[in-house]
């Protein structure tokens, strides 16, 4: 075979970039809806927004077949064991997304019942301010952790 | 005007029973007043008055008079001796009649070390949740509940939310908190 | 295969007879009922509920419900805000019909403060209200339907829900949370197009309802999942303080909007759907019609709606206009004493009650005459059905929680408060 041939036939890559590509956009998300936001959800999740065109419309309702831990509400101390329960049963690689203010940082509920911020529980990949965002901001939160999936260094 | 309130002229058998019980009207809502023994034969009357039986219990919940000086109320200052003031915490009771489209409410007041009062639960069933979060929520107990334990908060919580002396900021975490700042994983 | 008699009282038959089973031959190896933990994360428990099931085969024995995962500290934290920046705090309550909680709760200030609405207003805020009880029982519908594995019903209402959504968004600003309402009014007035564009709407939702009845009405599996289960009689209902559609799926007509009128509800022509049996189609039932007459409420206040100013005089308790903070000294002091201090009602204790999209949502208000509430407490609607609700299911199979917890339409926000 000639080399134009082969250069035709032949992408070269490296091994991050290559598994970065296709774990970006096979996110199989666990959604632990719990407040307003998960309204919002609904509306993310239905055919108008439509979230399979980032391959991240599956939602699995057992957290060891989902990669992406998507935190949609309120975190309060009496849920915070469950939170951390359920990213503890998921597999690595896993990512978590905090959407809307209160998982953000306990929004303006400062009070004795709610964590100030999901990121005291978990470690939180990607941040989605609002209250609750619009769909498209969490559209661009999924996209952001995509990116953020691309450059990062992937471990097999 | 239509009358949805039970006002003193339309309930006299009431104060012919209960000759002790305070009464005022405000917004032209009344505020029956009645010492927390007579509670069960209060109970008895509404449930079954000839003319407007209370059917339903609305909602029950407390008012926690720590450190106040307004409505009926004894001057309760914050002071250490107030923290066990027999009148300390007003259970206040909505009742409401759906065959008359009636409402009343009633208040009684409760305190001490341990604040009581007795349970509606034999006479409503809507009392077994509501009677558990004023429990939650106040720490006032309902004697005869059936199973009295918090709803809305979790077991190893110490200490009661709503009370005036509970700080708002009084986080009790069931995990160890991270800080994002710091840690990394 | 069966080489000994089953006791008659065991066999099936006389099983299915009885509601209440305590004790089977058939639970496994130890006789024991099994217990079955289901949520909180657990998509049919909406997230925040918890149930620790008993079973004994399918049949659930002992059912123990514990909600509370998202106590948020409402009532606390309104104790310490103001009554205008306590506002927010309502939207959250039942997120789905937030402008129901806004007016219910600038109503109860307002009957503190003694200010009449304006007519435009009153007439807007029934709009408002009705138009959110559509999107909340939109919401129910649809999660009803796709929890026992209807997909289409429920992309159907979403896309339904949504352009109803955005419509709020393009009058108040959010699409869910609004903050709305104001004491003695709104926080701006609706355009002449905003409520032509709303009738549009309206309009098309009532294909998308004959749609709906088509696809599920007489369907065979709907029916079966829905007929017949998650019975509750009229006095159980009324005793356990049961309000809302839940009521009246009982056939118990009680509707705040009937029976204590506010707003505008008695001046436009309405009904009240009432069911039969108060089971979990009685329920899907009337909360289909109630959709219907919502949408008649609403069309019939987009037509009535007067001209006229929106907000009532009331500078005791409203923030004033934008250009009278910047060019006058008076409206800079009444926006800042407003602001810092809030706005100050006379004292007492009332209590106001709308109906929500749930029931009876009461709000109960203690004041000292400060600008903070000494107490705000509300009356859950929700919180009233989950404690009932083990009672509905005990005697049920397994898999009949999901419908019959969707028909409850359990919303954390105002459950938990």
């Amino acid at each position: 075979m000639s080399e134009d041939k082969i250069l035709d036939n032949v992408i070269t890559t490296r091994m991050d970039k290559f598994i970065g590509w296709a774990r970006s956009y096979s996110l199989w998300q666990y959604v632990f809806g719990t407040a307003c936001c998960a309204m919002e959800f609904m509306s993310v999740s239905s055919s108008h927004y439509d979230t399979d065109r980032f391959g991240a419309a599956m939602p699995r309702y057992s957290p060891r077949q989902s990669d992406m831990l998507m935190i949609v509400g309120t975190i309060t101390h009496k849920q915070a064991p469950v939170l951390r329960r359920v990213w503890e049963q998921m597999a690595e690689p896993k990512y978590v997304v905090a959407v809307g203010a209160c998982a953000v940082s306990g929004g303006f509920y400062r009070n004795y019942a709610v964590v100030q911020g999901a990121d005291r529980v978990i470690p939180v990949d990607v941040y989605v301010p609002g209250c609750p965002p619009r769909p498209e901001m969490i559209l661009d939160g999924i996209m952001a952790l995509q990116e953020k999936i691309r450059n990062s260094k992937q471990y097999l | 005007m239509e009358k949805y309130w039970l006002l003193k002229d339309d309930i006299p058998d009431f104060f012919e029973k209960f000759p002790h019980a305070g009464y005022t009207e405000q917004f032209g809502q009344p505020n029956v007043r009645i010492p927390k023994e007579d509670l069960a034969e209060l109970f008895d009357f509404w449930k079954n008055h000839s003319k407007y039986p209370m059917d339903m219990l609305l909602d029950i919940t407390a008012v926690d008079y720590l450190s106040s000086d307004f409505a009926e109320k004894p001057n309760l200052t914050g002071r250490e001796e107030d923290l066990y003031s027999e009148t300390r915490f007003d259970v206040v009771y909505h009742f409401y009649s759906v065959s008359t489209n009636r409402r009343i409410r009633v208040i009684t007041s409760c305190g001490g070390e341990h604040p009581e009062v007795l349970s509606s639960y034999a006479w409503w069933k809507a009392a077994y949740y509501i009677e558990r979060e004023v429990w939650d929520m106040f720490g006032i107990k309902f004697t005869n509940h059936p199973e009295l334990r918090r709803v809305l908060m979790y077991e190893e919580f110490e200490g009661h939310p709503l009370r005036k002396d509970y700080p708002l900021m009084g986080e009790q975490p069931r995990v160890k908190l991270r800080n994002p700042e710091q840690e990394n994983d | 295969m069966t080489d000994f008699e089953i006791p008659a009282k065991y066999k099936i038959e006389e099983v299915l007879k009885k509601k209440e089973i305590i004790e089977l031959p058939i639970a496994g190896p130890h006789d024991q009922p099994i217990k079955v933990n289901i949520g909180p994360s657990h998509p049919a428990m909406h997230g925040t509920i918890k149930m620790v099931a008993e079973l004994v085969g399918e049949t659930i024995v002992n059912l123990d419900v514990e909600p509370g995962f998202l106590h948020r500290g409402m009532e606390k934290t309104c104790e310490n805000r103001t009554y205008l920046s306590a506002l927010p705090y309502t939207d959250r309550l039942n997120y789905v019909s937030a402008f129901i909680n806004n007016f219910g709760y600038v109503g109860a200030l307002e009957e503190l403060f003694g200010i009449e609405i304006t007519e435009r207003c009153s007439w807007l805020r029934t709009l408002l209200a009705e138009m959110s009880r559509i999107t909340d029982h939109y919401t129910c519908q649809a999660a009803i339907c796709s929890e026992i594995g209807a997909m289409t019903p429920f992309l159907y209402f979403m896309q339904a829900r949504d352009f109803i959504w955005e419509h709020f968004n393009w009058l108040s600003g959010a699409r869910q949370t609004y903050s709305y309402a104001r004491i003695g009014g709104v926080a701006k007035d609706a355009t002449k197009e905003w409520l032509q564009k709303a009738k549009q709407i309206l309009l098309d939702n009532i294909p998308l309802l004959k749609d709906i009845h088509g696809l599920m009405d007489k369907n065979r599996i709907f029916l079966d999942r829905m007929q017949g289960v998650g019975e509750i009689s009229k006095e159980d209902a009324i005793n356990a303080g049961i309000t809302g559609p839940f009521l009246r799926s009982t056939g118990v007509a009680y509707d705040v909007r009937r029976a204590m009128p506010y707003l505008k509800y008695d001046e436009v022509e309405w009904e009240v759907p009432v069911g039969k049996y108060g089971d979990n189609y009685d329920r899907w039932y009337v909360r289909m019609r109630e959709i219907e007459e919502s949408i008649k409420i609403c069309l019939q206040c987009i037509d009535k709606i007067p001209e006229g100013p929106v907000n009532a005089e009331a500078n005791f308790a409203h923030l004033p206009e934008k250009t009278e903070v910047y060019t006058t000294i008076e409206g800079l002091i009444n926006h800042f004493k407003l602001v810092i201090d809030g706005p100050k009602p006379p004292k007492g204790q009332l209590y106001h009650c709308v109906e929500g999209a749930n029931g009876e949502l009461g709000y109960y208000l203690v004041s000292d005459g400060s600008g903070t509430a000494y107490r705000l407490h509300v009356r859950p609607p929700s919180f009233l059905i989950m404690g009932a609700i083990d009672k509905i299911i005990i005697g049920h199979q397994l898999a009949d929680i999901i419908p019959i917890f969707g028909t409850v339409n359990m919303i954390g926000g105002e459950c938990d408060r």
